[in-house]
């Protein structure tokens, strides 16, 4: 045997081909999350592949301008997915509490976390497509907007494979719980004595309508402190600046480049 | 410029309350799944879904080690220096039994199974010296105890002696 494979494998898997195991054994990563076992390593993985993958994607959208703004939203991007994280996990969490779930913080993180890690590497693999319109269309209002869409489309994928993960782990409760009560049952037809026991508490799964109001919150939120956060592209015609004043918001702001376009 | 630095701070002060309740959270919150300090035994087929791979073989015998060790490490008294190295132990051979399983499966794909046996055989060459070891100190133990038990004889002895005496 191969040491070498051993010793291989014995390192955990490489940070940013950890997408690999969420495409390829998507069921083994609910698995995991659910049972929570080797959590850390996973959530390690998945923070250092999708802040590397967002700050290599904020480098591009960031180059249109300056090495100053490239720089920038470099450090920006990842701040952007991983802030609007943390202040919408706490709701996630203590919703799902109040609704009976059986979420802990940790799994909760773990999955919001997931969605990040797939919207990250996708977005990265648009990347090339960014470039590439970045050399061909001179055109500022145009590259806002082919950004904007390029995260609103890898945002709502990351959203929907959160969404699946849930539908996942809901279903392998739903199995695990009908296991026990099947055992339960064998156990108490096996014994001679019948004693009345009290139902044990069941805990709900994670109420799905409770989890696309989240998914709505994460976006209201994300699209926020993105237009809070702006530039991540700069524009040309002006110098670099870290932030701009904040004034209007999100959607007037995606309205007003739409009709810049096509003046 | 003003303005620029009061947009960061307000940033800065948004980010560190979400990073803390985050942080809050995650260590107060509960476990819903196996938990820290608590230790997986054996290959459970929910997770490890090959279970031709682990039920024979070096895998089975990995899995038997940790059994073996698993019901040493109850036996000694909690708390102890050998049941915190025991644990510690135990963690490392989840750790290799997880990575043994992940080279079976691989392996497995392109037809050649991966040759465990000198792994195996390094586990069980420690899980000898571990008995040994914790022999040694039970037995040890057990002649402070007996020790213990003659001082006290010898002590209730003396004392007869010194009512006879009187």
């Amino acid at each position: 045997m191969s040491t070498t494979l051993l010793q291989e494998y014995h390192a955990p898997e490489r940070a940013p081909l950890v997408i690999e195991r969420f495409l390829r054994d998507r069921e083994g990563v609910w698995r995991q999350i659910r049972l929570e076992y080797g959590l850390n390593a996973l959530l390690g993985q998945m923070l250092a592949s999708s802040t590397v993958a967002l700050a290599c994607y904020g480098l591009v959208m960031g180059s249109s301008h300056s090495l100053w703004q490239a720089l920038a939203s470099a450090f920006k991007l990842p701040v952007l997915f991983l802030l609007t994280l943390a202040i919408c996990l706490p709701t996630l969490y203590l919703f799902n509490l109040l609704c009976g779930g059986r979420l802990s913080a940790r799994q909760a993180l773990a999955l919001v976390l997931s969605a990040l890690t797939v919207t990250a590497t996708l977005t990265l693999a648009f990347a090339p497509i960014t470039l590439f319109f970045l050399v061909t269309a001179q055109s500022y209002p145009f590259f806002i907007l082919l950004n904007t869409t390029i995260l609103l489309l890898t945002g709502a994928v990351g959203l929907s494979f959160l969404v699946s993960g849930m539908h996942s782990m809901n279903a392998q409760a739903r199995a695990e719980q009908a296991v026990q009560d099947q055992n339960k049952t064998i156990e108490q037809d096996g014994s001679s004595e019948q004693i009345a026991q009290a139902p044990a508490p069941q805990l709900r799964p994670v109420s799905m309508k409770l989890l696309l109001i989240w998914v709505l919150l994460y976006g209201f939120v994300g699209t926020q402190l993105a237009w809070t956060l702006r530039p991540f592209h700069g524009d040309p015609s002006m110098a670099f600046i870290l932030f701009r004043p904040v004034e209007s918001n999100f959607y007037i702001g995606v309205i007003q480049t739409i009709g810049r376009l096509f003046r | 410029m003003s303005a620029q630095i009061d947009h960061l701070l307000g940033l800065g002060a948004v980010g560190l309350v979400a990073l803390g309740a985050v942080l809050l959270l995650l260590r107060f919150s509960g476990r819903a799944g196996l938990g820290r300090g608590r230790l997986l035994l054996g290959y459970p087929s929910e997770l490890f879904p090959a279970q031709h791979l682990t039920r024979g073989g070096a895998l089975a015998a990995l899995a038997a080690t940790q059994s073996r060790l698993a019901s040493i490490e109850r036996q000694v008294p909690p708390q102890s220096d050998l049941s915190i190295w025991l644990c510690a132990f135990l963690h490392e051979l989840r750790a290799i039994m997880d990575t043994a399983y992940r080279v079976r499966v691989i392996t497995e794909i392109y037809g050649r199974p991966a040759q465990l046996d000198r792994l195996v055989a390094e586990v069980q060459q420690i899980e000898v010296e571990i008995v040994e070891h914790v022999s040694r100190r039970l037995l040890a133990r057990d002649g402070d105890t007996q020790a213990e038990l003659l001082d006290g004889r010898l002590a209730t002895l003396r004392m007869c002696v010194r009512e006879l005496a009187a």
